[in-house]
């Protein structure tokens, strides 16, 4: 009986101790990082381990002691239904009952979770290596979803433990499977084999890490670079691109800070005034809106899919110099037509990404245009904007919150006094007003929408709502300071799981941009509101030198809301409080890149011809401009330019001369004044206002229209397809050298055989082979029988002639005699006939089936 | 034999996979990797992101240090393999095979060098290709093994106790993780026996035999000095070592001292077992083949029980010995399991019934014939009679209770016992035992009265 225990014992105690209590532990591992990432685990990852220990402990009892899986799983989940029925028959107070459910749901699962993997490692192979690819699948989703930072050496840790501990499961549950524990000796072997298997995965582990070193550093510096400047687990507004330059971020993160820099990224002239004409009216440069809020990550989302989508984002790099690209839906679907009016901006770009399109919501025309000579070092390309913009719409929101301007202040009320004249929403799309007031799930966000009652449910319109809102972040505190303040570094919630703008708006009071707009924006749809989150770059009007012109660092990137107003549209609101930092410390701006010539000529085509010593070029014109007129070629028509003077460009800058090569897209532009007088008159045939041209044209720029960054997009897809090429390759080799081995493996037999039948032709020797190896592939093998008695009872069995051949083999191989030429003729003619009769006595599927057993071809040379 | 070899469960050394060089599993991580990656194929719209990037240098991880692990593996496989390969080829290789106790088998085999952190294992492949289950081979110390042979202890866990030709050896060679396993056959004739058991069965009884009191005299006359009363004139065949010396010195004659030899069966016990099948039950079928080895081990359980009590030199025999009685416990399991249910050799035809001291009849014997014996007094045996249905006993609550909650190797009497519900010749089985218990009752009753 003692006996009996301390073996069942064992028989539980060994695979808790090989496969659960490691699970046990990474279960821990990744219960901590799940209750970090979603709040609805309420961060008790020590209790949810210990359920899931229990659900794993549960398992290797049960199966140890040979339970049937179905049949214990199926009880276990009974048994957790009643004692859930029985839960909710207690009288419990609904918020409680609520947590208690969702706790019993948690618990449960992770119990029955451990249950089931514990189980199925133990039972089934396929188990250990589904659930070492699980554990891959979910370390990407961690990285991907999470904005945490790691090092190269944690990300090593992280592969390698997954690796290590993936094969180790493929191990400990084979060696269980196969060594079994029903006598005392095998938990010696056990024991060994476990130890000599681990030395040998610790040994190919750190072979790995080895070869891997590197590839974690670049990881870890990838990762940092798509989500992050600083380490330190913060955000920027702004991205690198691949080729260095930036952009706006696609992904507005709620963190515990904001990294910036002054990097100059480009400079802009916008012709938007105040009603007086001279009083620059600066506006906000858009890049993205973010319409959609994942909870889970806690961060803001551009989706291209919203409706009414008025977003223009052209690729200014693909669009030929001078010529433009045009959407007009974007303003039908801006569903502004009140106090709406055109206007136009220059982007000058220093870093900003090639092709990157910023411009005032809402653009509808994008212009490259040519860069001053004097500024082509300091700025890499240019376009113009024309934009569909509300004249209520002002960068001046809270930044002149000290009313110190008058006029300003004016400007203000007037704004919001016609903003309250909007109409009620009950006219609107139920679609479009569904998207943009979609409200998260969650304790947190109901607590935001009793705030965002409380503040504006007695406020008549939704201008005074939205001012509501405004004025909540601008209150001031017990302590006579305002209550919200600025900050980039305003940490984290102690909870990592808790909700950010909770923290922020009833805890930290500090945040940037990113929480200002999203507390606003939760308010606002919490109000039934339609709003969204505009993200680009924030416009400072910090020089009074230059009107008009205005400059964009890095650190100007920026998020404010924009709400929607029937008829009026989509209207700018900013409610971020002032950094103090920003106000106080101008930058110190440059020189604006004035001096663009005028532009008379502009011709676009594709090169048919250079001559490099007089550095002419000639161009086949599809399109071309004259004094600012666009015509199509019809049909092309070749003309001759002197690019002798001309600045080669590319929207990376200015490139060589020996850039240029037949059959590239090039757009060459002309301000000589030889060509002021050109005229554009509206004709049937265009190509006749070409002949005013002289030959060659002289030109001022000759622009490569295929952008540096396609083309280095290209080259890296070839080059990345290449280095998959390179190893998909190498796996496709391999795998097909095993496929071919296996076939090799199997016909082995019959190649064989037609070997020695075609040596046998003419060799009585091969013969005999190969009729014995016919013989004994079938299952007729000569053991302890003589050759002759042997062939003796193969005649009998299949009415073949053999033993007249042994005889004849016999006297080929031992007398002195040679063969006669009878004898010869019947060995040469033996052979066929001898498969013949066999082949008539054995059916074919049989035969098959003989002929794909490898292993008696072994043992027949093996025996010789 | 063959209707033995039916039972082995693993008729599979022909099955494709145990001919090729790697196990499913193999094939199965392959397959999983590829759809899980093929799950985790980023949109394209994220293309040049880090998060395409991370997904590359994933696939890259998993597929590199993959590739490092099996190639590992296959390596220390292939070359272990194509050394005992060689081996064979050159006819090095000696496999030597001993009967062991509890149904081992030792078995000698040429040293060889096993795959790092891996398994050899093997299987015994039987006429027909039948094989039996996949063994693994662990080395046991054992001094009196040659050098350069290692000692290997396999439990054979054969199905029936039998004898089986024993045609060839394959030798598997796996890696640690098990996902190659290079196969490598060895030409081996030997039988294996599966040898009867000791089970829990009643003490079986012997009748008193007169020889007792024979020897019970020759000891009390020994006390007696000077008595001649166990000496003979020394004859030629006479082992010399029996003479008494110190006579010769005395008489000057050459006299040896007879052994105590009781006459042969006189204070011997013989144990005759009767494989007789009147009822014609099928042979070869489950039933009968789980009956015949409940049969045997009771057979062997009595002879044994019997042995170990030391009192009489135990012989036994069957129906099918034409030898002399057996009396070596191993002889006696080798002869048991080579017996099996016969129709042409009834207890009438026992010869020398006077000499059998214990005769144990199943319940397919006749029992028209066990009365004849039972009721006649001249023939002092004992008769134990082994209900075959008790090979069927029904399982206790605790059995049942096991047999649904979990998969016990013993929950495969569950099932014998619903196939032996079911029989046909169940009926007249029990009909027969009934029968028999019946006629030995009477004659215990009889026994007890006079």
């Amino acid at each position: 009986m003692n006996t009996n225990i301390t073996t069942r014992f064992k028989q539980t105690i060994t695979p808790w101790l090989l496969v659960g209590l490691p699970t046990i532990a990474l279960g821990f591992l990744l219960l901590l990082q799940a209750n970090k990432l979603l709040t609805v685990f309420q961060n008790d990852w020590i209790s949810q381990g210990i359920f899931l220990g229990l659900g794993i402990t549960a398992a290797i009892f049960f199966y140890s002691n040979r339970f049937r899986f179905l049949l214990i799983t199926f009880l276990v989940y009974i048994v957790g239904g009643i004692v859930f029925r029985m839960m909710n028959q207690l009288p419990f107070g609904e918020s409680f009952a609520f947590d208690l459910s969702l706790g019993f749901y948690i618990y449960g699962a992770l119990f029955f979770g451990g249950f089931i993997l514990a189980f199925a490692l133990l039972r089934w192979r396929i188990a250990s290596v589904l659930w070492g690819l699980l554990l891959l699948a979910l370390l990407i989703v961690q990285i991907t979803r999470t904005q945490a930072i790691y090092t190269g050496a944690e990300l090593a840790i992280i592969f390698l433990g997954i690796f290590f501990y993936g094969f180790y499961i493929i191990l400990t549950t084979e060696l269980l499977r196969n060594i079994g524990s029903e006598e005392n000796k095998r938990y010696a072997l056990l024991l060994r084999k476990t130890t000599v298997g681990c030395s040998i995965l610790l040994l190919l582990t750190l072979i790995v890490g080895l070869i891997f070193w590197k590839s974690f550093n670049d990881l870890a510096d990838k990762l940092a670079q798509g989500h992050f400047d600083n380490k330190d687990n913060s955000t920027s507004m702004t991205k690198r691109n691949k080729d260095g330059s930036m952009a706006n971020n696609d992904r507005l993160n709620l963190t515990g800070g904001l990294s910036k820099n002054k990097t100059l990224v480009f400079v802009a002239h916008l012709n938007n005034f105040m009603e007086d004409g001279r009083t620059p009216n600066p506006l906000y440069f858009t890049a993205f809106y973010y319409n959609k809020f994942d909870a889970e990550s806690q961060s803001f989302m551009a989706d291209d899919s919203m409706p009414s989508n008025d977003l223009f984002k052209p690729n200014p790099a693909a669009i030929p110099l001078y010529f433009n690209k045009m959407d007009t839906t974007v303003i039908r679907n801006s569903k502004g037509n009140l106090k709406r009016k055109i206007a136009s901006a220059e982007i000058y770009k220093v870093t900003l990404g090639a092709e990157e399109f910023l411009a005032p919501s809402t653009a509808f025309l994008c212009q490259p245009i040519s860069v001053p000579k004097d500024y082509q070092n300091q700025f890499k390309s240019a376009y113009r904007a024309q934009m569909w913009i509300s004249e209520l719409n002002s960068a001046y929101f809270v930044y002149n919150g000290g009313n110190t301007d008058m006029g300003l202040e004016m400007f203000q009320q007037e704004r919001f006094n016609e903003l309250r004249k909007a109409e009620n929403y009950s006219h609107e799309d139920p679609a479009f007003m569904k998207y943009f007031t979609q409200y998260p799930q969650g304790e947190a966000y109901q607590k935001i929408d009793r705030l965002a009652h409380q503040i504006g449910d007695n406020k008549p319109t939704v201008m005074d709502k939205m001012l509501a809102i405004r004025d909540y972040f601008l209150q001031k505190g017990p302590n006579g300071k305002t209550l919200f303040q600025y900050s980039d570094n305003p940490g984290l919630p102690g909870i990592p799981t808790a909700s950010k703008l909770d923290f922020f708006l009833f805890q930290n009071h500090k945040g940037y941009c990113a929480y200002y707009a999203g507390a606003t924006l939760m308010m606002l749809r919490a109000l039934g509101i339609p709003s969204r989150i505009a993200a680009g770059f924030m416009t400072v009007d910090r020089s009074s030198k230059n009107p008009g012109w205005y400059w964009y660092y890095a650190d100007q990137a920026h998020a404010w809301v924009q709400v929607y107003f029937p008829g009026y549209g989509w209207m700018d609101f900013d409610t971020t409080v002032p950094d103090e930092n920003t106000q106080q410390a101008p930058q110190p701006d440059g020189t604006p890149p004035l001096g663009n010539l005028q532009t008379y000529f502009v011709g676009d085509g594709t090169i048919t011809n250079i001559n490099k010593q007089t550095k002419e070029v000639d161009i086949k014109l599809q399109r071309f401009i004259i004094q600012e007129k666009t015509f199509d070629a019809n049909p092309p028509v070749e003309i001759k330019t002197d690019a002798s003077q001309a600045k080669v460009t590319m929207d990376t800058g200015t490139v060589d001369f020996s850039k240029l090569q037949t059959g590239m897209h090039v757009t060459a532009a002309s301000s000589a004044e030889t060509l002021k007088n050109i005229k554009a008159e509206e004709t049937n045939q265009p190509n006749e206002l070409l002949k005013q041209l002289p030959s060659p044209v002289p030109v001022d720029e000759i622009k490569i229209v295929v952008p540096e960054s396609e083309k280095k997009k290209n080259q890296l897809t070839e080059e990345t397809a290449a280095k998959n090429a390179t190893w998909v390759s190498v796996i496709s080799v391999l795998g097909a050298i095993l496929v071919l081995l296996v076939i090799l493996f199997y016909t082995m037999p019959y190649l064989v055989f037609q070997f020695l039948k075609s040596k046998a032709k003419k060799s009585t020797y091969y013969s005999y082979q190969a009729s014995n190896f016919y013989l004994n592939q079938l299952g007729y093998s000569r053991t302890t029988e003589s050759p002759n008695s042997f062939a003796h009872r193969m005649d009998g069995l299949f009415g073949t002639n053999y033993e007249k051949f042994n005889n004849i083999y016999q006297k080929y191989k031992y007398s002195k005699q040679e063969l006669s030429a009878e004898e010869q003729s019947f060995s040469q003619q033996f052979l066929p006939d001898f498969i013949k009769n066999i082949q008539q006595k054995i059916p074919f599927k049989k035969r098959m089936i003989s002929f794909l057993n490898p292993f008696i071809t072994f043992n027949f040379f093996g025996k010789k | 034999m063959n209707k033995y070899l039916a039972e082995i469960s693993n008729q599979s050394s022909t099955s494709f996979w145990k001919k090729v060089p790697f196990s499913w599993y193999l094939l199965l991580f392959l397959l999983a990797t590829g759809i899980v990656f093929w799950l985790l194929k980023p949109p394209a719209a994220e293309a040049g992101s880090s998060v395409v990037f991370l997904y590359r240098f994933v696939q890259k991880f998993v597929w590199i240090t993959a590739a490092i692990v099996l190639a590992f593996s296959f390596l220390s496989v292939l070359i272990t393999w194509l050394l005992f390969f060689n081996k064979k080829n050159s006819g090095n290789i000696k496999a030597q095979l001993d009967g062991g106790d509890d149904n081992r088998i030792k078995m000698h085999l040429q040293s060889s060098m096993k795959p790092v952190g891996g398994f050899i294992k093997l299987r015994f492949v039987f006429a027909n290709q039948h094989a039996s289950q996949i063994l693994l081979l662990e080395p046991i110390p054992d001094p009196k093994s040659e050098k350069g042979f290692t000692t290997y202890l396999l439990k054979t866990a054969l199905p029936n106790i039998t004898e089986y030709d024993l045609e060839k050896l394959v030798f598997y060679f796996s890696d640690f993780l098990q996902f190659f396993r290079f196969p490598l056959s060895l030409d081996k004739k030997h039988l294996i026996v599966q040898t009867p058991e000791k089970k829990d069965w009643q003490n079986p009884q012997i009748r008193p035999q007169k020889t007792q009191s024979e020897t019970e005299k020759v000891y009390s006359n020994r006390k007696s000095a000077g008595d001649l009363l166990h000496f003979k004139q020394y004859e030629s065949n006479d082992d010399i070592r029996r003479i008494v010396w110190p006579l010769y010195a005395k008489t000057g004659e050459l006299v040896v001292r007879q052994p105590e030899i009781h006459s042969q069966y006189a204070s011997d016990a013989l144990i005759y077992a009767s494989f007789y099948n009147k009822l014609s039950i099928e042979e070869g079928t489950h039933l009968s083949l789980k009956m015949l080895d409940f049969y045997k081990n009771i057979v062997y359980t009595s002879f044994k029980k019997l042995k170990d009590d030391d009192e009489f030199a135990i012989y036994l025999t069957t129906d099918q010995n034409s030898k002399v009685p057996i009396p070596s416990e191993n002889e006696v399991k080798d002869h048991i399991a080579n017996c099996e249910w016969q129709r042409t050799r009834s207890l009438k035809q026992i010869g020398k019934k006077d000499n059998i001291s214990l005769l144990i009849v199943s319940s397919l014997d006749d029992p028209d014939e066990i009365a004849e014996l039972a009721q006649n007094e001249s023939i002092g045996m004992e008769i134990l009679f082994v209900p075959l249905s008790e090979a069927f006993s029904k399982p206790s609550k605790k059995a049942w209770i096991s047999w649904i909650f979990t998969h016990q190797k013993n929950n495969q009497y569950v099932w014998d016992l619903l196939r032996w519900r079911s029989n046909p010749m169940r009926q007249q089985i029990l009909e027969n035992e009934s029968r028999i218990q019946h006629i030995l009752s009477l004659r215990k009753s009889s026994l007890l009265a006079s």
